[in-house]
C-alpha cells in the first residue's frame, strides 16, 4: 500500500542533516545537480518537511541536532519514508565510540517509536560519503519496496 | 540573450548521465565495499585492529567467535583489506550495498573457539590454532603446551616457570644481577 502511495506519483525529498561531516550533503547536492539531475526521476528536493514524502538523513544525530531533527519528523505526513545516507546515519560512522551523538537512525528510530513517531519505511545508503548513484538506488529501492521487507 | 544561451547549450551538450540506464562513472582506483568471503577468514582479528570506524569486529559469543563487517558502518578505506594475511576481505569498485533491511548491511561467520586446556575460557578460534600448529611445525618448532594456554594463565605459567627458576638458582647460592 506504502509503496503504491509513493510510486504513483513523484517523490518529494527534504534534506536533512543531523550532525554530518558535509561530505554526504555535497553528495545529494551532485545527485541533485545537471550531472546525475534526479529531477528527471521526478525527484524534487523541497523546502520543508510538511511537503516532504522521504528525509533524506545525514549524519550521526548529534545531540544538539536532536530536538530539531524530531520536530522535522513529526512534521512529515504519513507514510514517513526515511532515507539514512552516509556510514554516519546507518551506523555512526567513524564517530561511533563517541559521546555526542546518537550513533546513527537505527537508535533515533527506537527513541521516535518510544515517543508515538512511526518512521513506515527506512532505506539505508551506506559509505563515506555515499556516491549519488547509490543515493538513486536508495530513493529506487525505498520506492519499490515489497511490504514487511524493512524492520 | 536567449539565443545566447542556447547556442551555448547546444555546443556544450548534455552533461547528465542518464544513470541508472547507463553505467555509472567510475574510475579504477575507486575504493568501494568489501566483499567478505567467511570460507577463508580464520578469524585472527587483524582486521579489527585497523578498522578505523570498528566496522569489523570481533566477538566472543559463547562457545563461537564471531567475526563480523558492519557494512553501513564502513568508510571504504580498505585498510582492512591490506591488513588480511589470508585475503578473505576482497575489495571491489562496487557501491551496492543499498538495501531497506537493515540485517543485510552485515556479513558475519561464527568460529569454532578454542577453549583453554587451563581455564577453559575461549581466546581464539579453532581454525587459527591450526593454521599456528602447521606454521610452527614447518618450522620444524617444537610446539609447548604453554601456546596452547589463553594469554592469561599463560602469564601465570610463565610467572610460575620463573619464579621455579629464581628459587632454584637462590638455592644454588647465585646471586642474580649482583657482582
Ligand atoms: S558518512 Fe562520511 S562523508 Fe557522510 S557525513 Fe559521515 S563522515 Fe561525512
Ligand atoms: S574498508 Fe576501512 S572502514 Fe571498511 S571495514 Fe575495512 S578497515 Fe574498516
Ligand atoms: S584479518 Fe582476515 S582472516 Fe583475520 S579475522 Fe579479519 S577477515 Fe578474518
Amino acid at each position: 500500500m506504502l509503496s503504491m502511495a509513493l510510486s504513483r506519483r513523484s517523490i518529494w525529498v527534504f534534506h536533512l542533516n543531523t550532525g554530518s561531516c558535509n561530505g554526504c550533503d555535497i553528495e545529494i547536492l551532485d545527485a541533485l545537480t545537471p550531472v546525475h539531475d534526479v529531477e528527471r526521476l521526478g525527484i524534487k528536493l523541497v523546502a520543508s518537511p510538511r511537503h516532504a514524502d522521504v528525509a533524506l538523513l545525514t549524519g550521526p544525530v548529534t545531540v544538539k541536532t536532536l530536538p530539531m531533527v524530531v520536530r522535522a519528523l513529526r512534521a512529515m505526513p504519513r507514510p514517513r519514508a526515511v532515507l539514512a545516507i552516509g556510514a554516519c546515519a546507518c551506523g555512526g560512522g567513524i564517530w561511533h565510540y563517541s559521546y555526542p551523538h546518537l550513533g546513527g537512525f537505527e537508535n533515533l528510530r527506537k527513541l521516535l517509536d518510544s515517543m508515538g513517531i512511526v518512521i513506515d519505511v527506512v532505506g539505508y545508503v551506506p559509505g563515506c560519503p555515499a556516491r549519488p548513484e547509490a543515493i538513486i538506488d536508495g530513493i529506487i529501492k525505498l520506492v519499490t519496496r515489497k511490504e514487511g521487507g524493512s524492520r | 540573450m536567449i539565443h545566447r544561451i542556447l547556442a551555448l547549450a547546444l555546443k556544450s551538450g548534455v552533461a547528465t548521465v542518464r544513470y541508472p540506464r547507463q553505467p555509472p562513472i567510475l574510475t579504477e582506483e575507486f575504493r568501494g565495499f568489501l566483499v567478505f568471503d567467511p570460507t577463508k577468514c580464520v578469524g585472527c582479528g587483524a582486521c579489527t585492529r585497523v578498522c578505523p570506524a570498528n566496522a569489523m569486529n570481533l566477538e566472543i559469543r559463547g562457545n563461537e567467535i564471531v567475526v563480523e563487517y558492519f557494512a553501513g558502518r564502513c568508510i571504504l578505506c580498505h585498510l582492512c583489506f591490506y591488513a588480511c594475511p589470508f585475503g578473505a576481505l576482497v575489495a571491489t569498485t562496487s557501491f551496492d550495498r543499498t538495501t531497506t533491511n537493515f540485517e543485510d548491511l552485515f556479513d558475519r561467520v561464527a568460529h569454532e573457539g578454542a577453549a583453554c586446556p587451563s581455564c577453559g575460557s575461549i581466546h581464539a578460534t579453532k581454525r587459527l590454532i591450526q593454521f599456528v600448529d602447521l606454521v610452527l611445525k614447518s618450522e620444524g618448532i617444537e610446539i609447548e603446551d604453554r601456546l596452547r594456554l589463553c594469554p592469561e594463565c599463560r602469564r601465570i605459567e610463565a610467572l610460575r616457570a620463573l619464579n621455579a627458576f629464581r628459587i632454584g638458582m637462590e638455592r644454588e647460592g647465585v646471586e642474580h644481577g649482583v657482582e
